[in-house]
């Protein structure tokens, strides 16, 4: 029986790494999109207020909301950086179990 | 771009998950709920009615915006919200989306109130809820979305494409 162990704990390092560089982008460009959204609703707030649309009280409750706001928008984000994690994990496990069974084979 | 040492942590916090996983016998990882087609079709349609409630809020002269007279519609957007809200509750590894329909439902029950409170909705004000239930719609479809996992994820070698 042929198992390497440590060339198998390489490889899922490895699976891993290419896993997070693939998909890190992804996590990044959610993350920025989220900011200029905020960006862009925080002007128009501002706007608001100076054109007079709005007033002080309506002003803070607005930027309450906001807030609510930008923490559901950034929710995506944390899907998607699991769903990252939980592709990395189990792509490393399927080179662990690939491993085990060409040592199988070979017996 | 993850620095060099924080990736080299958090590619060694990985192995040690997969070790974990794999002294538990498990052959997969789950972190997150699947995708719910009928969810996605539901949050499409919610936001819908949302922004249609606004676009005839809007069409209404200012003055003239008494509670009364959208009391039913804000009524039967709430009984959406809240079968959303439980729809994702009943989904398990799920916390992201309840806690995005939670906010949507408060929001919602706070702008009823407030119109109700004042017995009018201002254009201002009704402006920026309209753009910000857009962009709350936008995450839970967006979150939904993101549950949709490509089947050969377990393929590292399709991963770059």
């Amino acid at each position: 029986m042929s198992f390497d162990i440590d060339k198998t704990v390489a490889d899922m390092a490895k699976t891993i790494g290419a896993v997070l560089t693939a998909e890190w982008p992804k996590i990044k460009d959610c993350a920025e999109n989220v900011l200029k959204d905020e960006k862009d609703a925080l002007a128009d707030i501002a706007k608001a207020r100076l054109l007079g649309e709005i007033n002080d009280e309506e002003l803070k409750s607005e930027l309450e909301d906001e807030q609510t706001t930008l923490e559901a928008a950034l929710l995506v984000c944390e899907i998607k950086a699991k769903a990252m994690v939980q592709k990395a994990i189990n792509s490393a496990l399927n080179v662990f179990v690939e491993a085990i069974n060409a040592a199988l084979k070979a017996i | 771009m993850i620095r060099e040492e924080g990736r080299k942590n958090y590619l060694l916090s990985l192995l040690l998950a997969v070790f974990f996983a794999l002294s538990n016998g498990a052959c997969s990882v789950k972190l997150i709920a699947d995708y719910d087609a009928t969810t996605f079709e539901e949050i499409i349609k919610v936001s819908k009615k949302v922004d249609q409630f606004y676009g005839h809020l809007l069409e209404t002269a200012e003055g003239d915006r008494k509670y009364s007279k959208f009391a039913d519609q804000y009524v039967e957007v709430e009984i959406d919200i809240r079968s959303l809200v439980t729809r994702n509750q009943a989904r398990p590894l799920n916390i992201e989306s309840i806690k995005i329909s939670q906010s949507i439902l408060n929001l919602w029950i706070k702008y009823k109130q407030g119109h109700q409170t004042k017995d009018g909705y201002s254009n201002g004000t009704a402006k920026l809820d309209r753009a910000r239930f857009v962009r709350l719609f936008n995450a839970a479809a967006a979150a939904e979305e993101a549950k949709k996992l490509d089947p050969d994820d377990s393929d590292v070698k399709k991963d770059s494409k």
